[in-house]
């Protein structure tokens, strides 16, 4: 294939030829061209199918506000539907395929949908599925879905990788058109950090675009040395092919940076990088967009804005058609004329809406003042249009243009409300703009060249100057006034066909009417009824055409209509972006006990339990199912000893004078008189009087305390005691440190644990039961000096012990206890096990302490000291609290032993229906217990400990099982704890 | 958004964990006659205003200090930022000096 | 004595013209403050220790026994020097006589040192904090997040980075560093 609509000039290079593939079809554009520019210069003109109609569609701009050339780029994997042919870079091998059409593009079977439009007007759903309803999901909802949508996902994982990132600057300029560059330039000779942000691969913006003189050198020329400039600046980032989507709170934008999607692969690189740009001033240089004047049939491939026309020769050298004639209500359609006409193009005719002295003559040219163009023809592209009086033109290309809208999209983040300007007819930036922005150039409203390149270089002086920078004394770049009168007219009343507003969603004039007719009045609800704006442009050519529509038909002014505001993303973002480089196991960060290597060498199995990684069991060679290894365990230890790594309980150390008087306030219970060497159990409470964290605290020193909270609310307790210590006691001495990464921290447990510690403690620490009895802890040595702590405390509730030494040395420590161990056969455990084993004690934990339970509830209600002020304490004592017939902590058997308990089943009475008046409480933690060769369980119940020996109905709902269960004490094994102190 | 630390200049808001109302610092006397009331009221009964909240932020990924911070909840402009000990040392340090001006009075 | 082993087991590595290796032999030792003990705490440390207590955000080091002082909230500072035994928290709490409440955290941290040609690009993909040298100076240090994961960050007298973080998340910590360094285009 030729490039047939190729011309001389442009910014592209002819000695790159560049291969690619547009539905399956071989053609050759130039490195520097996007998708759209190749392929009409390839002249194709037909590119895709409308959204409702399936109407032929065509090129409307030249950059990331087009609505219509929505293409999937790429195959397999990596295929990526609804991007935006004036917008990918032409790459080597590059593939594309149109979207929306059923067959080949030129004969979509769906075209029907276009002969059916009477029955396919705005509010179309809501008028015709609404009958009967079961139809909805069974029939409408999956019809609509395959027949509307645009592009089609690959159904496959994304192979690409994404990245984030944190950048700050003193300037942030958005937009690197004649004010954004002008500015940058400024902010940049200043001294100030400063990022210069464009969606585009080159910087300049519409300098690109067209052929006037800035400085004495032409506009492109200027571009490419300003670039220059601000690349040698060593303060100055440039940021090519990066979209500012978001203006947020007090300076911070977000970015997407587009790293390698102009290349044919990215490497294993991150293919987008998701920026959070912090600044301390923005400079908005947004520039303007054209937007359309809608008139019969406007849709036709080969009708086009005109600057996108001006872009296309200017800049890539490609005329979009042979025979060009102009439609416009400014003058600077006219300059499309005049670039266009010196390009060598034939203009056949220039359209002026107003009536007023022609801006220029061209040779064989038709030109009409006050004229309107009424209609088109050609089926896959535009060949004529049909004007008022009449008069049928020949045209393979319509460049239109409807005036220039100030983008202000970014400024409406926050709490900007845009206004109307009459005298540009354009909404201006107004009300609170987002903290630190400020807005230059067309943006602005500054619609001349002049006055763009004056204004990024006067705001970009003003704003180095707040932040304590010098401008330099460079002038502004030079630049004349163009023409640029413009005037409100928006659509062909004289126009009997359809008329385009929204190409994207396939809104015409006559559906914006009509959504006014049938009472949607406001601009927010004629955006929802009619879907105008919507999707992937968000409306950038369309809303205030469709809005003007609206303010005409109900015989207001634009401004009294108002606008709809944007908000983020400006352009569309890959959700893979957001996501970043979070993705499977790197979604979290991982938590590693001491033991873990010494666990992973043996074979055990993990849980995550929070962010740590804990063995759940030891499986031994030979066992096949979880329970045996379990049940094994859990007999070991009661047995002889078992060793279980506790090192993740929280661990917070506490010093100061008044760390005791601390302490009492934090816990339920009274901490003040706790010898030093001795440990204590502690509940505490929320302030609403639930019970929420309980743990040991030993006392190392008379300040000197070491709490240990339960492993998921390490953060929380930690957090909380600073706020009891900062903003309720500043007075107090009491300083907190977390100490849970400090120590690895081992439970030792069983009848046969002293005689193994006594293996390893060094011997100068007396730790028989006279000297260390339960409760006692200590400061010791152990393996000849390593510094250690030990605490006699048992959650199984056998003799047992907890010994912690500084983490380096854990993973040593389980290797000698399992050496010394060995002839005693000592005995690794895991969470499981220790879950069945304070179960068998009657021990609450994360389940009993649920967030709706009460010390009463736990069996713990002499725990709330009424002697001291403490947290929770007051509010615990309400009466609903404090009820005669409050649920209680006890345990719970089967009565077919042979049966499982379940937790989360709801007791009733016996005999009583299971409803949620019948509710009696509630099952909390279940387990088998090998030693009562039994399942067991633990749960509340209405007045529980009143109630030992009552069978009563277990409902679980979830699972469908009902059965008889006894109450019992929730002290399975040694109700008198005499193995403790054994 | 921003949080202007006071020893520590501008932080992301995300190293700071949120509470909110910053009256949860006025805890009531746990022996006064109407305790019970006072709670509830302290533990219940909010502001929730559209306009400038002073409220508790905690910079759990920084220096660990709890923070009062004046911000519009319309707007989130933060207009104010104080460490929550120097508020809370300020208010018992004028505390105690009222009583012992109340007892020297009452000596006098 | 049982053998100690230190967090990444002395990992170095240079990716992507960044240097990304493990600090270890170091104590650390937290110094809090008592109310109102500031000024005696300030002298005890001038005289035993010949340093200055660092202003906020920032880190106070002598040249002499290659220590360190390092501000970490309003009424606690982190003491890093070379290891000479392990009771670091004895040795500094009797040096100090009373007049701080020290506690041990060698063993809590993992301290990385991340050095060479692009080590700002790689840190800007995690670190939320601007480190440019004209705003991070040499001895500056600041507390932040770094993919979830809490990170005091220090530049130190070289130029370097070093990242201190939980131990158990050592890996985690790496991890997303490598990320960072691989990911550069």
């Amino acid at each position: 294939m030729t490039q047939s609509h190729r011309i001389n000039g442009g910014l592209v290079s002819r000695n790159q030829p560049v291969n690619f593939k547009f539905n399956n079809t071989s053609y050759v554009g130039y490195q520097g061209d996007t998708l759209a520019s190749a392929l009409l210069a390839n002249g194709v003109k037909l590119v895709g199918r409308s959204f409702k109609y399936h109407r032929p569609r065509g090129i409307l701009t030249a950059g990331s506000e087009e609505p219509n050339a929505l293409v999937e780029l790429r195959s397999g994997a990596h295929q990526e539907p609804n991007t935006r042919a004036t917008t990918v870079e032409l790459f080597e091998g590059l593939e594309a395929k149109s979207q929306n059409h059923r067959g080949p593009l030129k004969y979509d079977f769906m075209a029907i949908n276009d002969l059916m439009s009477p029955f396919l007007a705005a509010g179309f759903y809501y008028k015709t599925f609404m009958w009967p309803k079961a139809f909805w999901e069974k029939l409408y909802e999956p019809t609509i879905r395959a027949a509307a949508g645009l592009g089609r996902l690959s159904g496959q994982e994304d192979p690409d990788s994404y990245d984030k990132g944190f950048l700050h600057c003193d300037i942030l300029v958005i937009g690197s058109g004649p004010a954004g560059i002008a500015a940058a330039l400024q902010a940049g000779r200043s001294g100030a950090q400063v990022i210069l942000a464009d969606e585009d691969f080159i910087f300049g913006g519409r300098l690109n675009s067209e052929t006037m003189e800035v400085g004495g050198e032409s506009s492109q020329a200027f571009a490419a040395n300003a670039t220059d400039e601000l690349a040698a600046m060593p303060n100055v980032r440039l940021m090519p092919r990066t979209t500012i989507y978001g203006a947020y709170d007090h300076g911070i934008y977000g970015a997407i940076e587009r790293k390698t999607d102009h290349l044919g692969s990215s490497n294993g690189k991150p293919r987008q990088v998701l920026w959070r740009i912090y600044s301390k001033r923005a400079i908005l240089a947004g520039g303007s967009n054209e937007r359309p004047i809608a008139f019969g049939n406007n849709d036709r491939p080969g009708i086009m804005l005109a600057s996108a026309v001006r872009t296309y020769a200017n800049r890539f050298g490609v005329l979009p058609g042979k025979r060009i004639s102009i439609f416009t209500n400014n003058d600077d359609g006219w300059r499309t004329a005049s670039d266009l006409a010196a390009k060598g193009a034939q203009i056949t005719a220039i359209i002026d809406t107003r009536d007023v002295e022609p801006l220029g003559a061209f040779k064989d040219t038709a030109i009409i003042m006050g004229g309107r163009i009424i209609d088109t023809r050609g089926r896959h592209g535009v060949s004529s249009i049909t004007l008022r009086n009449g008069q049928t033109i020949d045209t393979d290309c319509v460049a239109v243009s409807g005036g220039w809208n100030p983008n202000v999209h970014l400024t409406c983040h926050q709490r900007g409300r845009p206004q109307w300007r009459e005298d540009i007819a354009g909404f201006v930036p107004a009300g609170e703009m987002p903290i630190g922005m400020s807005v230059v150039g067309a943006a602005n409203g500054s619609m001349t060249l002049a006055a763009s390149l004056n204004d990024g270089h006067l705001f970009a002086n003003k704003i180095a100057k707040e932040l304590g920078f010098t401008p330099s004394r460079k002038s502004a770049p030079k630049a004349e006034d163009e023409a640029a009168k413009t005037s409100a007219y928006w659509y062909v009343k004289e126009s009997t066909a359809r008329a385009w507003v929204d190409q994207q969603n396939d809104v015409t004039v006559k559906d914006i009417k009509l959504s006014h007719q049938e009472g949607f009045r406001s601009v927010e609800h004629l955006k929802r009824y009619t879907t105008l704006g919507m999707a992937t442009d968000q409306g950038k050519t369309s809303n205030i055409l469709g809005l003007a529509v609206m303010a005409e038909v109900s015989g207001k002014t634009i401004a009294e209509t108002g606008t709809t505001i944007f908000r983020p993303p400006y352009t569309p973002v890959p959700i893979g972006a957001f996501g970043g480089r979070v993705r499977g196991k790197d979604f979290k960060p991982t938590r590693y006990t001491p033991s873990h290597t010494w666990a992973k060498e043996n074979g055990a199995i993990f849980i995550e339990s929070g962010m740590w990684m804990r063995a759940q069991w030891h499986p031994k060679s030979g066992e096949t199912h979880w329970r045996e290894s379990v049940d094994r365990e859990v007999l070991a230890t009661r047995k002889s000893v078992g060793i279980c790594d506790v090192t993740t309980l929280g661990k917070i150390d506490i010093q100061g004078k008044d760390a005791a008087e601390f302490l009492n306030l934090v816990y339920s219970n009274a901490f003040g008189k706790l010898p030093v060497g001795k440990v204590r159990y502690g509940l505490m409470l929320r302030e609403d009087g639930i019970a929420y964290d309980d743990g040991t605290t030993a006392r190392l020193a008379e300040n000197h305390f070491v709490m240990t909270t339960t492993t998921a609310n390490a953060v929380l307790v930690f957090r909380r005691m600073e706020f009891v210590r900062q903003c309720l006691r500043p007075d107090l001495d009491v300083h907190l440190i977390s100490v849970t990464e400090q120590w690895a921290q081992y439970a030792i447990a069983g009848p046969n644990a002293r005689k193994l510690l006594e293996k390893i403690v060094d011997k100068k620490h007396n730790i028989s039961n006279e000297s260390f009895p339960f409760m006692a802890c200590g400061e010791i040595s152990i393996c000849d000096g390593t510094p250690a702590r030990l605490f006699r405390i048992s959650f199984s509730g056998e003799l047992a012990y907890e010994l912690a030494v500084p983490t380096r040395y854990g993973d040593a420590l389980i290797r000698e206890l399992m050496d010394a161990g060995k002839e005693f056969d000592v005995t690794p455990y895991g969470l499981e096990a220790l879950g069945v084993m304070r179960i068998e004690k009657g021990h609450a934990a994360g389940n009993e302490l649920n967030g709706q339970t009460t010390a009463l509830n736990l069996g713990l209600g002499k725990m709330v000291s009424k002697k001291k002020d403490a947290i929770g304490s007051r509010l615990s004592e309400r009466d609903q609290m404090n009820r005669d017939d409050a649920i209680k902590l006890v345990g719970f058997k089967p009565v077919d032993s042979s049966k499982s308990l379940t937790a989360g089943a709801h007791f009733v009475t016996k005999g009583k229906e299971p409803t949620m008046a019948h509710d009696q409480g509630y099952m909390t933690s279940v387990g088998y217990s090998p030693n009562l060769k039994t399942s067991i369980g633990l749960g509340f119940i209405k007045r529980g400990d009143q109630r030992i020996g009552e069978i009563v109905t277990a409902f679980d709902g979830l699972r469908g099982t009902t059965q008889d269960v006894e109450i019992v004490s929730p002290h399975f094994i040694d109700p008198e704890g005499e193995r403790l102190r054994a | 958004m921003i949080i202007n630390h006071p020893l520590l200049g501008p932080r992301d808001a995300a190293e700071f964990v949120y509470l909110g109302d910053a009256s949860l610092m006025n805890r009531p006397d746990w022996q006064s006659t109407d305790a019970g009331n006072q709670f509830y009221e302290y533990q219940y009964l909010r502001d929730n205003p559209a306009g400038e909240l002073r409220e508790l932020w905690y910079h759990e990924q920084g220096d660990r200090s709890w923070l009062v911070v004046t911000r519009n909840t319309l707007t989130h402009a933060i207009s104010k930022v104080e460490l929550a000990r120097d508020v809370k040392l300020q208010e018992i340090n004028s505390k105690t000096k009222t009583t012992a001006a109340a007892k020297k009075g009452k000596k006098a | 004595m049982l053998k100690a082993v230190s967090p990444l087991s002395g990992f170095s590595a240079e990716i992507n013209k960044v240097t990304i290796s493990e600090v270890s032999g170091r104590s650390l030792v937290s110094i809090a403050v008592p109310n109102s003990g500031l000024a005696a705490l300030k002298a005890a440390i001038k005289k035993q220790l010949n340093l200055d207590l660092p202003e906020p955000g920032q880190t106070t080091d002598s040249k002499s026994g290659n220590a360190m002082l390092i501000w970490a909230s309003p009424d606690q500072y982190l003491f890093s020097f070379d290891e000479k035994d392990n009771m670091p928290s004895e040795t500094v709490g009797k040096l100090l006589n009373g007049k701080a409440y020290v506690t041990d955290q060698s063993d809590a941290w993992v301290t990385l040192k991340i050095s060479g040609e692009r080590k700002l690009e790689a840190l800007e993909r995690i670190c939320p904090i601007n480190l440019h040298p004209d705003v991070f100076k040499t001895g500056m240090a600041a507390r932040t997040m770094m993919e979830h994961l809490g990170v005091l960050v220090i530049r130190d007298e070289n130029d370097s980075f070093l990242l201190l973080s939980a131990r158990s998340t050592a890996g985690s910590l790496l991890h997303a560093i490598e990320t960072s360094a691989k990911n550069l285009h």
